[in-house]
């Protein structure tokens, strides 16, 4: 769909024809294709910035939408469909595909033209989609991508002999170098000749189907290329007995440096540029309620979200390089024995990995599972592993209860070791709701599980660009609509009701009845009210505690940290902050979780499922730590 | 099967992983890993080179 406004200004007439996706009721072109094609560059190609990504209704299937000029008067709404090898629906992705292509989407018209991409270094089986999808009738063109792969490698095909045999145009293309764009552009003007349409054969049985397409190619020329060499030579390295877990192993410590390492600079950045703007704000409106609730409630809570977006960003560059470079493959079948064992598959090891930077990106990166079950389960537990959130709390926790004392040398004392236990919490909890899901609801499942390994290819930079740019909007959005509104709810419970015309102290506020309603709940952990305002405010998100306590105990934030930590040791002992560092390592506090899962899974089920089961375990393990400890 | 795996087709063992399982198989040009316990499905014949 083509970026609002700009868009509604030329087509003003028409934004009534079908408001949601179409809104300027252009033709519609569809872009399908087996995985690895080059469909979304190809995408990128033609609607550059404006497209929009949003799920199918009802289904995890993403939805990628924009707006590609045809010449210099007409436009097309371009939709990139998922990568499928037939268009029998057995799987969610096929079906989406199937369903748009008949014409079956709610909200969507049948397309008026497809593309239809192939790759070209893998003619005769990629053929076999040919069949099904021309003999729909609708308008297709066909496109043999990787052209340039093709010539390397000592391929060739003939386009135009195999237009005939097709009854459609063929163009060879590199979606990469752009060759073949204009011949889209023409096809989508009526201007590319069109061979007379024959009769396909309607072959039902797979083998039958590749030998039509193995027939197919060979009497179009196409001579099959010489196999990548290169990608056989380098796997012999990444799936090495030795190199291959050793080279896993530096891109895993790799991927953790930079985002431990070197989003932390930029997230400071961030921080201290959200808080001198929220001064300065300050400083240009009249002393008011509304003035604290535009810096404190809006700009600080959003901010101490927004803060995380370099993070996500820099490790969402990370996957896109690997995926696309085609080691993501590789990292799967290498993890995957591992992985099997806690009843996961190794597609899973990249969501999981990423969980330790923030569960949201995580969650958004198990797109690359096909398999549905596999895909849920991983993002069921993906939020028990040891997100940055927790980071500012456990390290106010572990400073003001946990003696510093050498254990292993002096580098690792007690309280290494107690940020390292909770790190390995995380992971076993990870790990066992794993294999209990495993065992329990996705029990009778047993699909084969798969890799296909695509060749190794350079990463593209804009490639790369535009899926940040994809997940920076979705976070963003986050961050501008549940994040806000929790937030702002939360400062006014805070500040509500008035005595006297002014805020009330926080015991007296509705924040801080609240504390104390769920006081008795907490108190088997050692908690008090104030303990439970924390908490509540903590499931907007789990850091802000930390902000939370401070003005509890009336501490500004531009006093030291000491000032908290003595406050807190009056209101807690070592076996309550330990039940409350365990509390935090299980529960699901975090309103944009829930809203990705939600998102992800497209049910609530699933996110309730998951915040009830985890916020169960938090609270039986940090009642029992506390018994324990006490 | 779509992926090439059709009966009658030529596999050949390309790499295992690491850690014994999966196993990467070429198959019609390209290249995917399957686990044991889905080759077992799976009746092979040896053919000569
Ligand atoms: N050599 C070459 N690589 C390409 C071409 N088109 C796409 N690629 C690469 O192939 C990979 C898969 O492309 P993508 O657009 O993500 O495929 P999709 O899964 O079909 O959407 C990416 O690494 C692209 O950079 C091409 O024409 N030539």
């Amino acid at each position: 769909m083509c970026p609002g406004k700009s868009m509604e200004s030329c087509h003003p007439s028409s934004a009534t024809v079908s408001p949601i996706i179409n809104p300027a009721g252009h033709k519609l072109v569809a872009l399908i294709g087996p995985p690895n094609t080059g469909k979304s560059t190809f995408f990128n190609r033609l609607t550059g910035l404006r497209q929009k990504v949003a799920n199918y209704p009802g289904v995890t299937v993403e939805r990628h939408i924009g707006t590609a000029r045809v010449d210099l008067t007409r436009e097309v709404t371009l939709i990139d469909l998922p990568g499928v090898y037939s268009l029998e629906p057995r799987s969610e992705d096929e079906q989406v595909t199937h369903d748009v292509l008949h014409g079956k989407m709610p909200d969507l018209e049948k397309p008026d033209a497809i593309l239809l991409i192939l790759d070209s270094t893998s003619l005769a089986r990629h053929l076999m989609l040919a069949a099904p999808v021309l003999s729909l009738g609708i308008p297709t063109l066909v496109i043999l991508n990787m052209s340039d792969d093709l010539e390397r490698r000592g391929g060739a095909v003939d386009a135009e002999a195999l237009a005939l045999k097709l009854g459609a145009p063929v163009v060879l293309a590199s979606a990469v170098h752009g060759s073949g764009v204009e011949a889209v552009r023409q096809f989508l003007a009526k201007t590319i000749p069109q061979p007379e349409r024959i009769e396909l054969p309607v072959l039902n049985n797979m083998p039958s189907c590749r030998r039509w397409s193995g027939e197919l190619a060979a009497g179009s020329g196409f001579n099959q290329p010489a196999p990548p060499e290169w990608t056989y030579r380098l796997d012999r390295i990444v799936l090495h007995p030795v190199w291959g877990p050793l080279s896993f192993l530096l891109v895993v410590l790799a991927v953790f440096q930079s985002i431990f390492t070197f989003a932390k600079p930029l997230m400071e950045m961030v921080q201290v540029s959200i808080q001198t703007s929220g001064q300065w704000i300050a400083t240009l409106m009249p002393e008011s309620w509304y003035r604290d609730l535009l810096v404190e409630g809006v700009w600080g809570g959003v901010g101490s979200v927004i803060v995380f977006l370099p993070q996500i960003l820099i490790l969402f560059a990370f996957i896109a390089a690997l995926e696309d470079s085609g080691y993501l493959a590789r990292a799967a079948v290498i993890a995957d024995r591992t992985m099997a064992k806690v009843g996961l598959q190794g597609k899973s090891f990249i969501p999981l990995l990423s969980g330790y930077a923030c569960a949201i990106p995580a969650i958004l990166s198990t797109r690359t599972i096909e398999n549905k079950r596999d895909r849920i389960a991983t993002i069921l537990v993906t939020p028990l592993m040891t997100c940055s959130a927790r980071l500012p709390v456990y390290t106010m926790l572990i400073a003001a209860f946990i003696p510093d004392r050498p254990l292993l040398g002096p580098l690792f004392g007690t309280r290494a070791a107690m940020m390292l236990g909770l790190y390995v919490l995380g992971f076993v909890a990870a790990a066992t709701t794993a294999r209990l899901l495993k065992s329990t609801i996705f029990k009778s499942e047993k699909t084969p599980f798969l890799i296909e390994l695509p060749p190794y290819r350079a990463p593209r930079l804009s490639s790369i660009l535009y899926r940040l740019l994809d997940r920076a909007k979705v976070f963003l959005k986050r961050a501008s609509t549940t994040i806000l509104f929790t937030m702002v709810l939360l400062w006014t419970l805070a500040h509500l009701p008035l005595q006297n015309g002014v805020a009330p102290a926080m015991e007296q506020s509705y924040a801080g009845q609240l504390g104390k309603l769920i006081e008795p709940a907490i108190a088997p952990m050692g908690f008090n009210w104030k303990t439970g305002v924390g908490l509540i405010s903590s499931l907007a998100a789990r850091e802000v505690i930390v902000g939370t306590l401070g003005t509890i105990y009336g501490i500004q934030g531009d006093q030291d940290d000491l000032g908290l930590q003595r406050a807190l040791q009056q209101d807690l002992n070592m076996a309550s902050a330990v039940a409350l560092l365990i509390f935090f390592a299980f529960a699901l506090q975090c309103i944009s979780t829930i809203a990705v899962v939600r998102r992800e899974t497209a049910s609530w089920k699933w996110p309730i499922l998951q915040f009830l089961y985890m916020g169960v375990l938090a609270y039986v393990c940090s009642w029992l730590a506390y018994i324990a400890l006490r | 099967m779509q992926m090439g795996m059709i009966p009658g087709c030529i596999v050949e063992a390309a790499h295992v992983a690491p850690a014994g399982d999966p196993t990467v198989y070429r198959v019609d040009g390209t290249e995917i890993a399957l686990r044991r316990e889905t080759t077992l499905n799976i009746t092979v014949l040896d053919v000569p080179r």
